[in-house]
């Protein structure tokens, strides 16, 4: 063999994937060759997710749209808020998260669906935390299979979801924990529907405007903690069956046809005696109170 | 001839590739250095909204990259039209309005945007004709337009308004559904809405349920809070330093953690709509005010 035929076989040999990094970075301008780094970023969130170290961060330079991906190890996925960091993927998830014993931070992002299913799937990790996220258009905005595992939403708006804005729904009899601080759920068709998990939501807005849709649902070994938020045009309000529990302090609930529905004898929606409900159709008695200390 | 035919086949494909396709892309842009003959892509933006909003497929995304003025815009079509925190994306119209929902069962997002009046009526407008529609309006500055900043009168509307400035505009906000069929309600929640110094700052009309929490509306020549025949839940507001700060009419009004304070007259209700004025939910702060007013009814929280 001549050197001329070895060259080319040598050259792609050593053609290998960017060095591991504490940081790499995605850019309008970047390419997928690159190694992710600042001066040289890659193209896709994929790329560099790929190229970076455990724990390590990935960071948007500039607007663009990055591509969906998936997490398999603890990683911070973050857009500054100077920059428009999109993913509008067509079919699927936009984030997969299966990550066991990881943690993972998620901020900034610009979730639009183009026919994609679910926005962010937690199948499995130690704590997954959304941060200042939009998420608009899926049938779930955020799905949670996992059966253990910390689910952190804050100052988000998930919106126009056909299904849920947020499922909660452990595949087995598992236990998720959530909470949601400063949320928009607004249009979806349910807002949050949460199955074995303890979720607690303060400062938040459940806005169906749909006339068949529900704010917060609570299913069969739910407990659901709502503090200073408000549940409003919806077909129902609080949807609460099998066993779960939900507890309302200083919440708003208003403009639903049935404001507080309890379909099973030992659902509880519970007031902590602060709450407004009012301007409801029906349905506007808890099942009890618990006085404030 | 074979050569000739290649040629030309190959130029013919070179010359299509090289066309911008109109309507087809899931994210557009805008910059102060574009051009509206460009394709609006990220790397050739676009100079206006308008010719970017054509150019954007349903459900897609438009995106100011840098500060500038970008034109007045009739938004026809589902779509996300942002300016990240770092863009001072402007509309300065001088006439009409700075954004017309123009269409039916539309869902908008608008965010991050300054519009500025010089002479012109309305700041966001979806009128009458466009009927089932959403917007979210959030992250705002919308100031010194001559009718309102906001104006929606399409019936069954969805309206999310978060973390604006209203200032200096005829009224602030202003819902109504202009309809002959009474369950095609038009339904806003306002959050985190600042409205001062017009004539009036927010405004409900008839065929309408508004909820708004932790809106601050000051200054205003007539009412801080105008409910004229429609449906209106305020809780932790402060309407404060207007001649009326909750002016009702023919209207229900629920008000809880509010403070009514230093105003002409706190409280006014007219005429009669069904038995309930103006409700109070026990934890206002009415004081402060030449007349305080009156609640036709209090309620307590439980």
């Amino acid at each position: 063999m001549t050197i001329k035929k070895i060259l080319p076989i040598l050259l792609v040999a050593f053609a290998v994937p960017a060095v591991a990094q504490v940081r790499t970075f995605v850019s309008s301008s970047g390419s997928d060759t690159n190694p992710c780094s600042q001066t040289q970023p890659c193209r896709n969130f994929a790329a560099a997710i790929a190229a970076v170290n455990p724990n390590g961060e990935v960071v948007a330079l500039d607007t663009a749209g990055y591509g969906p991906f998936t997490i398999t190890s603890s990683v911070t996925v973050v857009a500054p808020p100077a920059v428009h960091a999109a993913i509008a993927p067509t079919l699927g998830n936009a984030i997969t998260v299966n990550a066991p014993g990881a943690v993972i931070v998620l901020r900034g992002l610009f979730l639009n669906s183009q026919g994609a299913t679910i926005g962010v799937q937690l199948d499995s990790a130690q704590s997954l935390s959304l941060e200042s996220i939009h998420i608009g258009g899926f049938d779930d905005g955020v799905y949670v299979p996992a059966t253990s595992g910390y689910l952190s939403i804050l100052d988000s708006e998930i919106r126009d979801c056909g299904d849920s804005g947020v499922e909660i729904a452990p595949e087995s009899a598992g236990y998720v924990r959530g909470v949601l601080d400063n949320v928009r759920l607004l249009f979806n068709d349910v807002g949050i529907s949460v199955g074995n998990a303890q979720v607690t939501i303060t400062d938040s807005t459940f806005n169906t405007y749909n006339a068949s849709a529900t704010g917060i649902a609570a299913d069969n070994g739910a407990s659901v903690n709502v503090r200073s938020s408000s549940i409003l045009n919806g077909f129902n309000g609080v949807y609460a069956d099998g066993t779960s529990i939900v507890r309302l302090s200083d919440t708003n609930v208003s403009y639903n046809a049935y404001a507080l529905r309890t379909v099973d004898v030992q659902a509880q929606i519970i007031s902590l005696r602060d709450n407004a409900v009012v301007i409801n159709s029906a349905n506007t008695t808890f099942s009890s109170d618990i006085p404030l200390q | 001839m074979k050569t000739i035919a290649r040629t030309v086949s190959a130029l013919a494909i070179f010359l299509f590739a090289a066309l911008p396709i109109r309507g087809q892309s899931v994210r557009t842009f805008v910059a102060s250095s574009g051009s509206d003959t460009n394709p609006c892509t990220r790397q050739l933006p676009c100079r206006n909204f308008a010719a970017a909003i054509t150019a954007v497929s349903p459900e897609g995304e438009v995106v100011a990259l840098d500060s500038a003025g970008y034109g007045p815009v009739a938004i026809n079509k589902s779509v996300s039209l942002v300016a990240p925190p770092a863009v001072h994306a402007a509309i300065v119209p001088t006439s009409g309005s700075a954004i017309t929902i123009s269409a039916s069962s539309i869902f908008v997002l608008i965010r991050g945007l300054t519009l500025s009046g010089l002479g012109a009526a309305v700041g966001v407008d979806v009128p009458a004709t466009s009927v089932d529609s959403s917007a979210s309006i959030e992250d705002m500055n919308i100031n010194n337009f001559v009718t309102a900043g906001v104006r929606w009168s399409g019936p069954n509307g969805d309206a999310h308004l978060r973390d604006l400035n209203l200032r200096q505009n005829g009224t602030g906000a202003f819902f109504t559904a202009v309809t002959v069929d009474p369950a095609n309600l038009t339904r806003a929640t306002l959050e985190r809405v600042r409205i001062e110094e017009g004539t009036d700052g927010l405004m409900v009309g008839i065929h309408s349920l508004v909820h708004a929490t932790d809106i601050f509306t000051s200054h205003h020549s007539n009412a801080g809070i105008y409910n004229n025949g429609g449906t209106l839940i305020v809780v932790r507001g402060f309407t404060e330093t207007n001649f009326y700060g909750i002016l009702n009419q023919n209207a229900r009004t629920v008000v809880s953690a509010t403070s009514i304070m230093g105003n002409n007259t706190g409280l006014s209700h007219t005429g009669l709509f069904g038995v309930t004025g103006i409700t109070s939910l026990s934890d206002n702060r009415l004081t402060a005010n030449f007349t305080d007013g009156t609640f036709q009814v209090t309620a307590t929280r439980y």
